[in-house]
């Protein structure tokens, strides 16, 4: 039984996009895996409503990050933007839609991005959406922070693009979240890339137990997978042990002991490879 | 005056006399590659070889095939193995400037060393340099350096957020940029709401925001300055590691060469540019690339940089001399501008055309610096600017490469200028006389740089030890151009047409491009023949054959003659008409056929009209021998009158021009025979020029117009009347065909020595030429008086004329006169 099969398939993927620049690797990455598992592909595009908000505060400027100048902001300015990033979604996912074979759908919705978002990904099985955080700092932003916490499905937080051969490092410590972790890594990521387990376990023996587990999961995978063995699930620690590896993905239990919120959290702060956190 | 004596068949070929030189082929002379005839030739090169001062450099003289390479190479050969190998040139990447590239010399062999070293620098480079990128200590200490940078800009934001929380503020992110706004429960909270609250509160947070944006814009400010400082810091930690993974190679190879000082200046200029440049060798894995990267890679053509940088490093040998015995003899055989001084080229990369020193080739002056370059001097002159090329790195001393398209405007794209190279070689040139007097009188620096003159003799003596020596050289050229060998006959037989090639049986031709060719088709036949030794037979077929090839002409000549088509009268008697002989050269090949030369007279004022001359079909040699004949005429016979006659001349049925003095006596006869009106024997053919004096003088190709004139008689009969009139001086050049030797030994055809034209005329005429007597007249009976008196005569009638003419003048004058009155 494939992964696919036992965990009843993804058969349609939620895409967060704006005219950003990580939006469209994480569409990119949608499209591949579209490809590959034959799944339908929804963009949702959301107006942010707390833009408009702004806008209408006319003591609150923009200051530009490249040329720290500030901007006033106006309403027109704002929705003038919005319906450009719209009509341009809209010709990127015709295009879409005329030179590959996928299902592909555009939503604009108004409103707060992370509530729409959650609202959308009610009946969808993976939502992919590019990191955006405050720039100049690693801190994922709130968006992010907020799917952390109430996201019912798995999520994949594009910071890079996933090519074949990006390495991946899961964190497994045998929890359900960690099991489906492995099922989804094999899913989810390329199947044909290099695999490091991060097993978590108090001690040596557990730790043995564990990797067989993960070694059952993962037989596909055996000539591509290493172990390795971790007493805890350090944010700092495993932050810097995916630097040194060159990881490309990591996928992250979101519920877990091992890795609690606030460090998941931290762990998302401090890293610059893209997350596949599994609920 | 001496009656003429028809020449005797010995006096028509002078045979080759060997008997000193005891061999029966050619395989037992000793055919040592012997140089003969050219002793003022070794003695000039011997001294343009030996000289070391500027300008000596050597013109050889001479028609081709005289052996001027030959002997020019043998002679640098000589020498140059008594000499060092010179040294090796590199050209290596200037640093300073990338369009000049640097020359190095190096001792003879060092040049390929040091490139080899090189080449494996570089591919040392790569790994060390990898190796030192991607280590872990690289890798922290850069991590660290970003870290410590992000760090300081976010500690200022997350102070910038504190605040702002403080006063229920957020930090946004926007399209362009970042904002402060009220926030409530994580959203921007709604205007209607903020419009709600009180007047001091908004004010309040109004001011806060204010005061925030301006703090977020000077923390934003620092940023370009917080990644100048990565950039600055990654840069020295990049040199660093560089300088640490290439010093100890580099090192190694400064010991090695610090005996020639520019190598450990360059490579210490090189380390300098691997660490300027270190980047560059850090092969970036394309997978980590984002988009933007891979496509700017893409565009750019990373990999085609990182390779280019790589051939910064490389070393161009332009001149090796590790396999040079002694210094180099270098012929260009084909000394163009671009072959001469060398050239850089180019490499079309996406339509625009780039260089580098490694495309830098050398020229033939570059492979013959320090010893000794053979050109051939009319081939460099055709070629455009080679000639001055040349002078110029003479003159200069240096051999300096500029593209000939950038010199002329055509080429827009930037090249390079290599530094020029010191020159020191021995320039020969090889060339024919008019081709040496022309470049002496035209260009004042040739004789500034050319200073020896080598001048080739064609001929040499014919005396038996100058034959002897001949028989060595082709035993020589035998062996060397592994030839069958030649029986005693066949070199008899060869040094005879060498003779007859000369011209002159006192003399054989040392031009010995044309006797390979002989020895060579000899050696054909023989083996055709199935001979393993090359016998007389076989020498006669070669030439027989090299004629057969050659005389379509002379035979369609004959032909028209022999079918009446050009009269030629080879029997009976003519008044004022006699045979003359000309020669046709084609080519190598040329042949003599006879000429009817018709001469009239009339009284007149003295002149003797060439009617070639009229219409332009004279050259000036003939013209002057023509000019000549009035001369003689007056001397002779109207010393004391006027000489009142206006004779024509012509070569009948000639339709191209004549040239040459060596009809001057045929048309004297012509002349003679027209005034005394006593008619001329038209068995004989006449060859020689005459002077004033009547005497007659010597000519050119005198056995081909005696051959011609055989040949019409032969081909019609020989009557035994039919002979050949030759200047007397000629006798020593005649070599004749076997079968003119045979029809003169049968009494069938004669050649008669002629000194003067009293001489010719008697037996042509069959009458005396008569002496003056004391009266200064000629006896009657004789040639001379009958032209003395038919002279007169004309004289008579002309001063008649000029009286009456003066007395009806005079009546003119009278009546005219009277009618005035």
């Amino acid at each position: 039984m494939s992964p696919q099969e036992r965990e009843g398939g993804i058969r349609r993927i939620l895409v967060s996009v704006d005219a950003s620049s990580q939006s469209l690797t994480a569409l990119r990455v949608a499209a591949s895996l579209a490809t590959r598992l034959d799944t339908e592909v929804i963009g949702i595009f959301v107006e942010d409503i707390n833009l408009l908000r702004l806008a209408e505060m006319p003591f609150i400027q923009e200051v530009g990050y490249f040329s720290a100048r500030s901007y006033p902001m106006s309403s027109q300015g704002i929705e003038r933007q919005l319906r450009s990033s719209n009509r341009w979604l809209q010709q990127v996912f015709q295009m879409l839609s005329s030179n590959t074979n996928i299902r592909w759908s555009l939503r604009t919705i108004r409103g707060s991005i992370a509530a729409e978002l959650l609202d959308s990904v009610l009946d969808t099985d993976l939502l992919i959406l590019g990191r955006t955080g405050l720039p100049g700092m690693r801190q994922v932003g709130p968006i992010v922070r907020s799917l952390i916490n109430r996201a019912p499905t798995q999520s994949l937080i594009i910071n890079r693009p996933v090519r074949p051969g990006t390495r991946v490092i899961i964190l497994y410590d045998g929890s359900a979240s960690s099991q489906k972790a492995l099922l989804a890594c094999e899913l989810v990521i390329a199947p044909e890339n290099p695999v490091i387990v991060l097993i978590i376990a108090p001690d040596f023996e557990q730790a043995q137990r564990l990797q067989a587990q993960a070694q059952a999961e993962l037989v596909a995978a055996t000539n591509r997978t290493r172990y390795h063995w971790l007493r805890g699930a350090d944010a700092i620690l495993l932050a810097q042990l995916a630097r040194r590896e060159e990881c490309g993905v990591l996928v992250l239990p979101a519920e877990s002991d091992a890795l609690p919120v606030d460090s998941l959290l931290a762990l998302l702060d401090r890293t610059d490879c893209s997350v596949l956190l599994v609920h | 005056m001496t009656i003429a004596e028809p020449l005797t068949p010995e006096q028509l070929y002078t045979r080759t006399n060997l008997d000193h030189l005891n061999f029966e082929t050619t395989n037992e002379l000793n055919g040592a590659n012997v140089i003969i005839g050219q002793p003022r030739a070794l003695d000039a090169i011997r001294f343009g070889v030996g000289i070391e001062k500027d300008g000596y450099n050597i013109f050889a003289l001479g028609p081709e095939g005289a052996g001027k390479r030959s002997l020019i190479t043998q002679f640098f050969q000589e020498k140059a193995r008594q000499e060092q190998a010179p040294p090796d040139w590199i050209y290596v990447q200037n640093f300073d400037h990338d369009n000049q590239p640097n020359a190095i010399r190096l001792p003879s062999g060092k040049g390929s060393e040091f490139q080899r070293d090189m080449e494996q620098l570089v591919e040392e480079l790569q790994t060390a340099l990898s190796a030192g990128f991607e280590s872990d200590e690289y890798r922290a200490r850069r991590q660290v350096i970003e870290e410590e940078i992000q760090e300081q800009q976010e500690k200022e934001l997350e102070k910038l957020q504190e605040r702002a929380k403080q006063h229920n503020l957020a930090l946004l992110r926007t399209p362009g940029g970042l904002v402060f706004a009220p926030v409530k429960d994580g959203e921007v909270i709604a205007p209607e709401e903020f419009k709600q609250l009180p007047e001091d509160v908004r004010s309040k947070m109004e001011m806060q925001v204010a005061e925030l944006q301006e703090l977020l814009q000077k923390v934003l400010q620092k940023v370009p300055g917080l990644q100048r400082q990565v950039r600055q810091r990654l840069r020295e930690l990049n040199r660093d590691i560089t300088m640490v993974a290439v010093s100890g190679l580099l090192e190694e190879l400064q010991q090695k060469y610090h005996d020639i000082p520019e190598i450990p200046e360059f490579l210490t200029f090189l380390r300098e540019d691997i660490v300027d440049k270190a980047v560059g060798f850090i092969s970036q894995d394309e997978g980590q690339l984002n988009e933007a990267q891979q496509v700017l890679a893409a565009m750019t053509g990373q990999r085609r940089q990182e390779r280019a940088l790589f051939r910064r490093y490389q070393v161009n040998l332009l001149v090796d001399n590790s396999a040079t015995q002694g210094v180099p003899v270098i012929y260009e055989d084909n000394p163009t501008y671009q072959n001469l001084i060398g050239e850089v080229e180019y490499l079309a990369q996406m339509g625009a055309l780039l260089t580098d020193f490694t495309l830098i080739k050398p020229g033939s002056l570059h492979r013959a610096n320090g010893g000794y370059l053979i050109l051939d001097a009319r081939k460099i002159l055709q070629q455009p600017y080679a000639w001055e090329a040349l002078k110029r790195s003479l003159k200069a001393k240096q051999i300096k490469i500029e593209s000939l398209g950038q010199m002329l405007g055509l080429l827009s794209t930037v090249t390079l200028e290599p530094e020029p190279i010191p020159l020191d070689v021995k320039v020969a040139l090889l060339g024919d006389r008019w081709l040496y007097y022309r470049l002496s009188e035209m260009d004042p620096e040739f004789r500034e740089l050319f200073k020896v003159q080598a001048d080739f003799e064609e001929k040499m003596p014919r005396d038996g030890e100058n034959q002897a020596q001949y028989a060595e050289v082709l035993a020589s050229i035998v062996r060397r151009e592994n030839l069958r060998p030649f029986d005693r006959s066949a070199v008899v037989r060869v040094i005879e047409h060498s003779a007859r090639l000369a011209g002159d049986a006192e003399r054989v031709s040392i031009e010995f491009d044309d006797i390979i060719d002989l020895l060579s088709e000899a050696d054909y036949w023989a083996g055709q023949a199935g001979k393993e030794v090359v016998g007389a037979s076989d020498v006669e077929q070669a030439i027989d054959a090299q004629i057969h090839r050659a005389d379509r002409l002379r035979e369609r000549f004959q032909e028209s003659i022999l079918r009446e088509i050009v009269f030629i009268a080879t029997e009976g008697s003519h008044v004022g008409q006699v045979n003359g002989v000309s020669v046709v050269q084609l080519g190598e090949f040329s042949f003599g056929f006879p000429s009817r030369i018709t001469a009239r007279v009339r009284r007149g004022k003295g002149e003797v009209v060439n009617i070639e001359r009229e219409v332009n079909m004279s050259g000036p040699i003939h013209s002057k021998g023509v000019l000549i004949l009035s001369g003689y005429l007056g001397e002779k016979y109207a010393s004391e009158k006027p000489l009142s006659l206006s004779a024509s001349l012509v070569f009948e049925q000639s339709y191209s021009g004549v040239e040459g003095d060596s009809a001057s006596s045929a048309e004297l006869y012509a002349l003679l025979s027209a005034i005394a009106e006593v008619p001329v024997k038209q068995s004989f053919a006449i060859t020689g020029s005459v002077n004033q004096h009547g005497q007659v003088q010597a000519i050119g190709g005198a056995n081909e117009k005696i051959e011609g004139f055989f040949d019409i008689c032969n081909a019609r009969g020989l009557t035994g009347n039919q002979g050949v009139l030759i200047p007397a001086p000629n006798v020593k050049h005649l070599m004749l065909r076997q079968n003119v030797i045979e029809a003169v030994a049968g009494g069938k055809f004669r050649i008669f020595p002629i000194s003067d034209i009293d001489q010719g005329i008697e037996l042509l005429t069959g009458i005396a030429a008569g002496s003056l007597d004391e009266n200064g007249d000629y006896p009657a009976d004789t040639i001379n008086g009958k032209v003395q008196s038919r002279l007169a005569r004309l004289a008579e009638e002309e001063k008649k004329e000029q009286d009456n003419s003066e007395k009806e003048d005079k009546v003119v004058e009278t009546l005219d006169r009277k009618e005035g009155e």
